[in-house]
């Protein structure tokens, strides 16, 4: 404890001293120690030195990566994913290694220094280049947002459970205050969202508690608030204003226009027909997937599909197509659904294509995801995030009611969609292939799960087939596959909108077809 | 002209059934379902040879790998259900004898196997079933099923399985199925839709 006061009285000194604190050196400070650690740019980013990583946390190196405390670091070279146990956190830069040896971004010293001192205690002040051990613990992690159609949804996670109260401060600004809530330094800056429902959130250290406060854009007054435990957050989602809301205040105007809003512009898409679109082509980087007989990579082949794929898209249809990657890189699974989250996309396609042992399979197949009945409650923790239901003040058999309910909402929520894109892009690709056509399915598939819209996965192909490994290496049969996808697309755009009773597009703008 | 031949074919199938009643309960009594056997105690099982002995059901690929088909197999007896289904999942290991294909890779060790009290299986694995999987959603699909549909059938007090590589729970095999949580048996993969 005395050590820690000396810490700090360091630890202010330092602050003061910041301002001073060369660019290129990073100082350290803990169990009354002062280290400097020289860090070196690589792409404009600073890093240091695995080795001294592990000197400062007394640690010891791996062949591939860190292990301090018992805690293992797995890290690979230019892969920003580093894995811990069973979890992954991404790092803002991947490690790099230089004569032989990891280099790390300064963050991972951070982690780092949490997993020797424990969660909460370790303190980083990013534009003054200071690590240092805190005193006292902080309880609020980090704040996520993620875009719905309807809202916007902030998450805070907490260490421990603390009470809060979400107030309205004037016409354009919230705030959410967090009784006894500490920032940890994750939380030292605002975070621009301009999602056009909240346009920032400004997290601040006040006198025993901790406020976020909120300023808002498009947002309807209408806020919905709860808590999660395992791990502990809480959720906050605020209500975009309807474009076509019952009685718009009458001075204001609509708060801002669709971008896609109707004009007279004849070759704007429909107003809210399907718009954005995810395609994620499987695996890459240090995740090759399948590998046919003579060495063709799957990773390879569905970057080819998903890109052509995107061409034909934008160049015939006009909507958005948002890729989870459009080169050969890794990213994780959970990042791919995010990312079309995040984009607000109508669907997702994943590409792949697919591998048995020793065998003569062929043809094609599609997926959709189900789930099995025997998942843990942490998956069901997840599920209730992602679906807007308020679960606060319920006792724990309520909750346990609930969450059964919740459990097949979850499963059935995009479930029709689902399956109907998957027959629908199973019967383009059955005209155009001679293989075998094995039908639609389902699977407890770990990348469809934290799709917030209806997801499929594609086998396109075996690669372990030594002729369909032919096949696809061939430009004009990947164009082909491209182009029953894009017919697939059309068809399942066509359907969406006439379901929501959208006017079919404008005469004279034809919807292409695929040629054949 | 009519009663006569009407009562024979009435005799005949009396008869008939009187047979097949027969049957089905001599049948019923060799097939019927029985509570797993207490460990050391006499077997009488229709492919059992010996008390020493027991036959047990492997799944494995079909060629056309869109779903499992059983093999059947001879493993001695161990002490305990847990030691037969180590048995069993090496079995399945070696691969078939047949023309199916195998579902886990060469080299693939196991490294330990539990059933806890509530009916779920943790089947530890060496790192290769996932290093030296092919791939493939199909891939993954009958290598999860086989050890899954494997252990559940021959053993009753299995009802769930998960797999463990190494000691730790995994995302996923090869990039596609959530290993995450316990599986139930399924025992195709057919279509939907």
């Amino acid at each position: 404890m005395r050590k820690l006061s000396v810490i700090l009285v360091g630890m202010t000194a330092s602050l003061l001293l910041a301002h001073l604190a060369w660019p290129g050196e990073i100082e350290i400070l803990y169990e009354g120690q002062r280290k400097v650690v020289t860090t070196e740019l690589v792409s404009g980013r600073e890093y240091v030195p695995l080795a001294q990583v592990a000197k400062i946390t007394g640690g010891g190196v791996l062949r591939d990566g860190l292990r301090v405390n018992g805690v293992t670091f797995r890290l690979v070279e230019g892969e920003a994913g580093v894995v811990v146990g069973d979890t992954t956190f991404l790092l803002t830069a991947p490690p790099v290694k230089q004569r032989g040896a990891f280099w790390v971004p300064v963050e991972f010293l951070v982690r780092a220094l949490e997993a020797r001192y424990g969660e909460g205690r370790v303190y980083w002040n990013r534009s003054g280049g200071v690590v240092w051990l805190g005193k006292e613990r902080y309880n609020l992690r980090l704040l996520r947002h993620h875009a719905y159609p309807d809202y916007t949804r902030l998450v805070i996670e907490a260490l421990t459970p603390l009470n809060f109260r979400l107030q309205e401060d004037n016409k354009s600004q919230l705030s959410l205050r967090i009784e006894g809530g500490i920032l940890s330094p994750m939380l030292s800056e605002a975070v621009r969202i301009n999602d056009g429902v909240v346009e920032m959130v400004e997290p601040t250290q006040g006198q025993g508690e901790a406020i976020f406060r909120i300023q808002r854009d498009a947002f309807a007054g209408l806020t919905r608030t709860f808590v999660l435990n395992n791990p502990e957050r809480i959720v906050v989602d605020l209500y975009r204003v309807k474009a076509a809301a019952a009685q718009p205040p009458p001075e204001t105007p609509p708060a801002r226009p669709s971008p896609r809003a109707p004009s007279a512009a004849p070759a704007v898409p429909p107003v809210t027909g399907l718009r954005t679109i995810t395609i994620d082509p499987g695996h890459g980087g240090r995740d090759t997937g399948a590998i046919g007989p003579n060495g063709l990579q799957e990773k390879d082949v569905v970057l080819d599909i998903g890109l052509k794929l995107r061409r034909l898209i934008q160049e015939r249809l006009g909507i958005r197509v948002v890729m989870t990657r459009t080169e050969d890189v890794f990213v994780p699974l959970e990042e791919r659904t995010a990312i079309a989250n995040r984009a607000k996309a109508d669907f997702f396609i994943s590409i792949h294509v697919n591998a048995a042992h020793r065998s003569k399979a062929q043809g094609f197949e599609t997926y959709f995801l189900s789930r099995e009945p025997s998942d843990s409650s942490a998956r069901a923790s997840a599920i209730r995030e992602n679906l807007s239901v308020n679960l606060g003040g319920l006792r724990p058999k309520e909750e346990d009611a609930l969450r059964a309910i919740l459990w097949d909402m979850a499963n059935t929520l995009y479930l029709k969609e689902s399956s109907e894109l998957a027959q629908i892009l199973l019967d383009e690709l059955d005209k155009i292939l001679k293989v075998d056509n094995r039908g639609v399915k389902s699977a407890p598939f770990f990348v469809l799960m934290g799709a917030a819209m209806p997801a499929v996965l594609l086998e396109v192909a075996f690669i372990s087939n030594p002729q369909e490994e032919k096949n696809l290496q061939a430009e004009g049969h990947k164009d082909r596959v491209a182009e029953a996808l894009y017919a697939g697309i059309v068809r399942f755009k066509d359907r969406y909108e006439r379901r929501l009773g959208l006017v079919p597009p404008a005469p004279g703008r034809s919807v292409p077809t695929a040629k054949r | 002209m009519a009663p006569l031949p009407d009562r024979r074919l009435l005799l005949g199938l009396l008869f008939l059934v009187v047979v097949v009643g027969a049957l089905g309960f001599l049948l019923g009594r060799v097939l019927a379902p029985r509570a797993p056997e207490p460990p050391g105690s006499p077997v009488q099982d229709g492919g059992a040879v010996d008390a020493t002995t027991r036959r047990i059901r492997l799944f494995f690929a079909v060629p056309n790998a869109d779903r499992l088909q059983e093999e059947e197999r001879t493993i001695p007896r161990a002490a305990s259900i847990v030691e037969e289904a180590k048995r069993a999942v090496a079995e399945l290991i070696k691969g078939p004898q047949t023309d199916l294909n195998p579902t886990i890779p060469p080299g693939v060790g196991l490294l330990q196997l539990y059933v806890d009290g509530r009916g779920t299986a943790y089947v530890d694995f060496t790192r290769d079933l996932q290093i030296k999987h092919p791939g493939g959603t199909g891939g993954e699909l009958l290598t999860i099923y086989s050890i899954v549909d494997t252990l559940t059938a021959n053993f009753g007090e299995i009802q769930q399985v998960k797999l463990l590589v190494e000691g730790s729970e995994i995302l996923t095999l090869a990039g596609h199925i959530d290993t995450r949580r316990p599986f139930r048996p399924r025992y195709s993969f057919e279509r939907v839709r």
